[in-house]
């Protein structure tokens, strides 16, 4: 084997790590916003506080090994300069975005932060529309 | 004989001025708004900014002040505040992305650390020390804010947290300093510096010649690889998965921070009544014992050394109204206590509630920095696999 194709081998070893990766970290930052909007929603009297502790629901998800089937695709990600604001859950016929692409994870992140309901809703049809979601219906 | 007695009833007169003589604390009512850079610096000259967790400060709490500080309290503020200043100075506009770090691992441009010194709802106090990735420091400041009753108005509350000026005085003092201090092709060294550390914990053997440490930590560029290096383009697509984790990081310090803000809020008003009380009764008590024993001292030398009978008993009216300042001033010093259980009552509450959020904090933030680390341990392999592959030695 030639040192270039050693090296696309290799290549090829790094980019199915990085769309592992990508696909954890998505998942886990969904997650993670979603309960820090829950967060933002509840009140003293309403949380209990104490002894949210250790629920399984906070638990971090484990990484899958490296080399696995993801079909997550390869992209540039999103170094999200702004800060964490509210976002809104998505529709129940909406799956979860482990297998978008870089144009549906964005068409998901514009619908889940826009507070205007019909503009979320025209983001969400957008997205079903990219995704096939509609078509497969 | 006249003289006497005017020295006792003088002595007396100024031991009950005193006695009702107040301190005052000045307070902040005026709001400092955030600066933003009227220079639009293009976003290839925006700093990076990570916040290191503060210290919470437990070694430098006064003994005055140990038993009214919860230091369960003081490690959940040590989350709490940084997360603060990181949306300050994000909002702010001036840097790039500024971030709480969970960990000294990823280099960032600007790196600040913080020590709480004081945090009792009505005085805030912290130790702000800012460098660069070169191990430069900027500056060293103290910050110190005392907020009156007003902070906490419910109108307030909802727009900002009730020490929010504090966090503008440190995200102005840092734009001041840049603007000041740190010229274009610094800025440029600095970042550069901040990616050649980060492409030194992927892949060190390619990467070691770029920079050098001398004696005293500092980093200098001593090359640059070229801009279109394959090596260093996987290197910036694995920063941009770093900056992810961390971000992925924010989103759990934002939980902490919404479900700590409303019960950390209600303490720090309730302890701010409790604080001001206990201060104006401490000093009143200190005051009340001072004058008391000047006037028990001054009534004694008069009773005892007094020529006739007016002048002794001048004396005994001073011994008597001396003691009677000092048990007001033991009165005063039981009232005190009674604010110091209250304050330590109020601080065991909002530890039950924080404590718990602080260790899932962690445990969230050590499991998913594991979990990465494993990643980044098998990318390094293969990094190096590569530059290997490239000199031909594999």
């Amino acid at each position: 084997m030639t040192s270039a194709e050693r090296t696309a081998v290799l290549d090829a070893e790094l980019r199915r790590g990085y769309e592992t990766f990508d696909g954890f970290i998505l998942g886990e930052r969904e997650r993670a916003q979603a309960e820090s909007n829950a967060a933002g929603s509840v009140s003293i009297g309403g949380d209990s506080g104490a002894g949210g502790g250790s629920d399984s629901p906070n638990q971090p998800q484990t990484l899958p090994q490296a080399g696995g089937t993801s079909q997550v695709a390869v992209a540039s990600l999103p170094s999200a300069s702004a800060p964490p604001s509210e976002t809104f859950p998505p529709p129940e016929d909406i799956p979860s975005g482990r297998d978008d692409d870089v144009v549906a994870r964005q068409l998901r992140e514009a619908a889940m932060s826009e507070p205007d309901p019909e503009l979320r809703e025209a983001l969400w049809e957008e997205y079903r529309k990219y995704t096939g979601i509609s078509d497969s219906k | 004989m006249r003289l006497q007695l005017h020295r006792i009833f003088g002595l007396l007169l100024i031991a009950c001025a005193v006695s009702a003589c107040a301190t005052h604390t000045v307070k902040s009512t005026t709001y400092t708004p955030v600066i933003q850079d009227s220079q639009n610096l293009p976003e290839e000259l925006l700093l990076d900014v990570g916040i290191a967790i503060f210290d919470p400060g437990i070694d430098e709490i006064k003994r005055s002040e140990e038993d009214t500080t919860n230091d369960q309290i003081r490690v959940a503020e040590a989350r709490y505040a940084p997360f603060l200043l990181s949306e300050t100075l994000q909002r702010s506009g001036n840097w790039g992305i500024v971030r709480l770090l969970p960990n000294n691992s990823s280099p960032m441009d600007i790196v600040i650390h913080g020590t709480i010194l004081q945090s009792n709802g009505e005085e805030m106090a912290l130790r702000i020390t800012v460098s660069d990735s070169t191990g430069r420091e900027w500056y060293t400041k103290e910050y110190d804010e005392v907020i009156s009753q007003f902070a906490y108005d419910p109108s307030q509350r909802q727009q900002n947290d009730p020490f929010q000026v504090i966090y503008n005085n440190i995200a102005n003092d840092l734009l001041e300093f840049r603007k000041a201090n740190i010229k274009e092709n610094r800025i440029v060294e600095i970042r550069t510096v901040s990616e050649m550390l980060f492409a030194q914990r992927f892949s060190p053997d390619a990467f070691s010649e770029y920079l050098t440490q001398d004696r005293r930590g500092y980093y200098t560029l001593a090359a640059l690889p070229a801009d279109n290096d394959p090596l260093l383009n996987r290197i910036r697509d694995i920063r941009e998965r770093d900056f992810m984790f961390i971000d992925t990081v924010q989103d759990y310090y934002a939980t902490y921070t919404r479900q700590m803000r409303l019960p950390y809020d209600s303490w720090r008003e309730q302890s701010y009544d409790e604080t001001v009380e206990l201060r104006e009764l401490r000093a009143s008590a200190k005051r009340r014992f001072l004058a008391g024993t000047a006037a028990v001292l001054g009534g004694l030398a008069a009773a005892t050394n007094g020529g006739n009978y007016a002048t002794q008993t001048g004396g005994a009216v001073g011994v008597g109204a001396g003691a009677y300042l000092i048990k007001s001033g033991f009165d005063k010093q039981a009232e005190a206590k009674i604010h110091v259980e209250a304050l330590e009552e109020l601080g065991q509450s909002l530890e039950n509630e924080v404590a718990p959020r602080v260790i899932n904090l962690e445990d969230r933030t050590i499991t998913l920095s594991g979990t990465v680390e494993e990643q980044y341990s098998q990318w390094k392999e293969i990094l190096a696999d590569m530059y290997a592959a490239e000199l031909g030695t594999l």
